[in-house]
């Protein structure tokens, strides 16, 4: 049934065909000026104090309607109900949409359109302060799985008409609506055209969360040109340079795109300090990226290929763990590292409650065991540790950093720091190859910008500089729209 | 992605690491053997020679209208096929003699405790990936890796440089002009840029006669100053030593950070990954100009890169091939073919092929 009948008893039917063993599924029926007429709305997802007092209130206390039909819907539509989000429909596919979607459908008898009405009454949390982007002096609200209250939280904070939210859609079976945040004039038109053609690829039944849609917008590489925020200040700050962010239903995080590289390393609270301060904390964090990435591997590729090349006090000292225990390095580092992502992982996964105690039993008692008991050595845990820290001073690349670890530690151990050095180029060559919607990942460094460098890569300049200049995403050297 | 077109800035810059990692390898026997400090001169004498020898080459592409060198020349009918021909062998050839000299390195020095054809293998794979990857991502990844060699070889020539003694400076032509004329060829040999200039150029785009000339004057800054370096460091110990800039890498100490040998070999390899990568992208043009394959066959990358690191083990594993391989005479030969006679050819074959017609003016 592609469109609403005439007869409210052929709709009836098919409506209860649809829903049939849907307990959620209510239907009022009554009778208006002499015509029958029915309300259908789902349980759960309607506030039914609002369909009462705004919807059932109005039409039974209504005097004098006009007969049947059109005349009646219209004058319904017009004189008694006075609904903010009120609307025709007629087409049985948008009908079903919108009751799922928490609206109040109204068919009347003899007319082959009805009046649906947004009376949504489902809960929603409320903006809490993010759990995966702690700011130390940023705002403390956060985005929430409602996007349509998403979308007021940005518009608040920019109070522009080119400020837009362009509606789409995915997911064969969830419908899952989603908006293109972006503002006119400053996004470039090419690189929104080009997340339509990939939303259009996107041919899952579901979008549960913004992950099964970053899959269908970035193209390869070990680094993402995707990223996420769950703060409306970030979104904020990104559309103001162009990029496009994408709220969708059901999840408490915006997509950013294009998303660089360099963008891994930086957080609102560098632009609410000092900038030499701001600087710092910049290259602390690219400092900890290095040595999460690259010190478990330097580590074994050095003690076992190298060891001159360590200082003779270090050595032996390291050499002296190493009598005491019965595992080579690698072995020991890569049981260690293992170790540390079950943790990790059970830490994350158990109840909060249990946290604590996975913690403790983990860290102190199965870390300080094994080494007193000479099963691993105390700088091949120090290593560990040290990795997994540096790590967490840039969360957003957690996920690429733990595999890498991973293959540099087997090339070190295999090929010593040759190994190393290799499998650092490579990524460097991955990170060169990539690009985010026409934009390098590695942009403004390589392609080299000296005025973009050292405005917000290398330092962080002042507000003065940072002012000046309007730094578009699309505009960055070696993208698509300006070339190298 | 594939890219196909850098900046004159990324082009020079990769070629010019390229390079480096042909002159932190210098060997002092192939050197001539005698005071290192003449062999700068002969450094800045054979660079001289090389612009001049490039002349053939730059009217080649300029009067080949945006084409590139092997383009041209096949257009004169089937001897043009030499030209594309004799790059992808020279590429080749100078890739793998490049590995090579590198596993003898990894296996007469270094001595490592697992294969150093695995280490070449690694390389070369790395630099197939970005070959695959396209000239863009080698170009900028040629940036990145000069960052890499000016950090990485300030710190540990910088440190050497505690060492230096003007003591150890012979006057320049002090045993005459034999170490000199010795080494110009070596100087001459180690670089495949003509090659990569002819087969690449016309993707590049900026000023690339300005690039040419600063490639020029920082290479032979480079190597001028590398040499008198070494020498200052090491006096006559320099030229009794194979691997001359290799030892004065692993003397370097301050405190507690010493043996940066290490450190040192990775800057080689990152040059080499380079210079590996572009021949391995240029060879794949030639492919693709000699009709073998409609777009730019990626299977040839495989092939080309296969022979390389065949080349290499082969190399390192026969001194009777290094005579051949790595020998700067007839390398230096080879250079000039890629430099003067190809370039020379493909003009001629050009014009032929153009059926004489004027020539069109470049419009980049």
């Amino acid at each position: 049934m592609e469109k609403l009948s005439a007869q409210l008893d052929e709709n009836k039917r098919y409506l209860q065909g649809q829903f049939e063993n849907a307990m959620d599924f209510m239907m009022r029926e009554m009778e208006l000026a002499g015509t029958e007429a029915a309300l259908f709305a789902l349980d759960g997802l309607v506030s039914k104090q609002t369909v009462t007092l705004s919807i059932l209130n109005p039409l039974m206390e209504a005097g004098d309607l006009p007969g049947q039909g059109e005349a009646l819907l219209q004058a319904i539509e017009r004189r008694v109900l006075g609904s903010v989000e009120q609307k025709r429909e007629s087409r049985m596919d948008q009908l079903l949409l919108l009751l799922m979607s928490g609206f109040a459908v109204l068919c009347l008898d003899g007319c082959g359109e009805a009046l649906v009405f947004g009376v949504q009454g489902f809960d929603t949390r409320g903006p809490d302060e993010p759990q995966n982007e702690v700011m130390q002096r940023g705002a403390k609200d956060g985005f929430t799985e409602s996007y349509q209250n998403n979308i007021s939280m940005i518009r608040r904070r920019m109070k522009t008409t080119a400020l837009k939210f362009e509606k789409a859609q995915v997911g064969g079976q969830s419908h899952t609506p989603l908006a293109l945040c972006y503002l006119e004039g400053v996004a470039s038109p090419r690189i929104l055209e080009q997340i339509r053609q990939r939303l259009k690829t996107y041919d899952l039944d579901t979008a549960l969360g913004a992950g099964y849609l970053t899959g269908f917008l970035e193209r390869g590489g070990v680094f993402s040109g995707v990223g996420v925020t769950e703060r409306p200040d970030v979104v904020c700050g990104k559309i103001e340079e162009g990029r496009v962010a994408i709220l969708m239903e059901g999840t408490p995080t915006a997509i950013l795109v294009p998303f660089l590289f360099v963008e891994n390393f930086q957080t609102l609270d560098d632009y609410l300090t000092r900038p030499f301060y701001g600087t710092f904390i910049r290259w602390l964090k690219y400092v900890a990226f290095f040595l999460s990435v690259l010190l478990p591997g330097l580590y074994v590729a050095i003690a076992t290929h190298h060891p001159e090349m360590l200082p003779e006090a270090l050595l032996l000292k390291i050499a002296e763990s190493e009598a005491q225990t019965p595992f080579p390095v690698m072995a020991e580092t890569l049981i260690l590292y293992f170790l540390y992502e079950v943790l990790r992982e059970a830490g994350l996964r158990a109840p909060r409650s249990l946290s604590a105690t996975v913690s403790i039993v983990g860290g102190l008692v199965v870390g300080d065991t094994a080494v007193s008991a000479g099963l691993v050595s105390a700088p091949s845990l120090m290593v560990v540790a040290l990795t997994a820290i540096a790590g967490y001073a840039v969360p957003r690349l957690y996920e690429p950093l733990a595999l890498l670890r991973l293959a540099f530690l087997l090339a070190g151990n295999f090929l010593g720091v040759w190994g190393v050095t290799a499998g650092l180029v490579l990524l460097v060559m991955d990170l060169c190859g990539t690009d985010s919607f026409g934009v390098p990942l590695l942009s403004a460094a390589s392609p080299f910008s000296r005025r973009l460098a050292f405005r917000d890569v290398f330092v962080r300049a002042g507000w003065q500089r940072l002012a000046h200049g309007g730094v578009r995403v699309q505009r960055m050297p070696g993208s698509q729209e300006i070339g190298e | 992605m594939e890219r196909t077109n850098i900046s004159t800035g990324q082009f020079f810059t990769a070629l010019f690491v390229s390079r480096i990692s042909a002159a932190i390898s210098l060997n002092a026997q192939y050197a001539g053997g005698g005071d290192l400090l003449d062999s700068a001169a002969s450094c800045l004498l054979a660079l001289a020679a090389s612009g001049l020898m490039a002349l053939p080459l730059w009217l080649a592409l300029r009067l080949g209208g945006g084409k590139s060198l092997p383009q041209l020349a096949v257009e004169g009918g089937w001897l043009g096929r030499l030209v594309p021909a004799y790059y992808l062998f020279f590429l080749v050839f100078s890739g793998g003699s490049a590995l090579g000299m590198f596993q003898v390195f990894l296996g007469d020095t270094m001595d490592p405790d697992f294969s150093s054809g695995l280490v070449s293998a690694a390389l070369l794979g790395v630099a197939l990936y970005g070959a695959l990857r396209g000239l863009e991502t080698v170009g900028r990844c040629g940036a990145c890796v000069f960052a890499a060699l000016v950090l990485g070889g300030g710190l540990v020539f910088g440190m050497a440089a505690v060492r230096f003694d003007p003591d150890n400076l012979e006057p320049l032509f002090y045993h005459g002009l034999g170490q000199t004329a010795r080494s110009f060829p070596l100087f001459l040999a180690r670089t495949s840029i003509f090659a990569e200039m002819a087969v690449l150029l016309p993707q590049v785009k900026g000023r690339r006669a300005l690039g040419f000339g600063g490639w020029l004057a920082g290479t032979g800054l480079f190597l001028s100053g590398l040499l008198v370096l070494v020498v200052g460091c090491l006096g006559r110990y320099a030229s009794t030593q194979n691997f001359p800039v290799y030892v004065l890498a692993s003397l370097s100490q301050v405190r507690s950070l010493r043996r940066l040998d290490a450190l040192f070999t990775g800057l080689w390899m990152m040059g080499l990954i380079i210079q590996l990568a572009m021949g391995l992208y240029a060879c794949r043009v030639c492919f693709r100009t000699l009709g073998l394959g409609k777009k730019e066959p990626r299977w040839s990358l495989w092939l080309a890169a296969g022979a390389m690191l065949g080349l290499g083990l082969l190399t390192a594993g026969s001194t009777g091939l290094q005579g051949l391989t790595l020998n700067p005479n007839s390398l230096a030969w080879w250079a000039a073919g890629a430099g003067t006679l190809a370039p020379l050819l493909a003009l001629v074959l050009g014009l032929r092929g153009k059926g004489k017609k004027p020539p069109q003016k470049e419009k980049r």
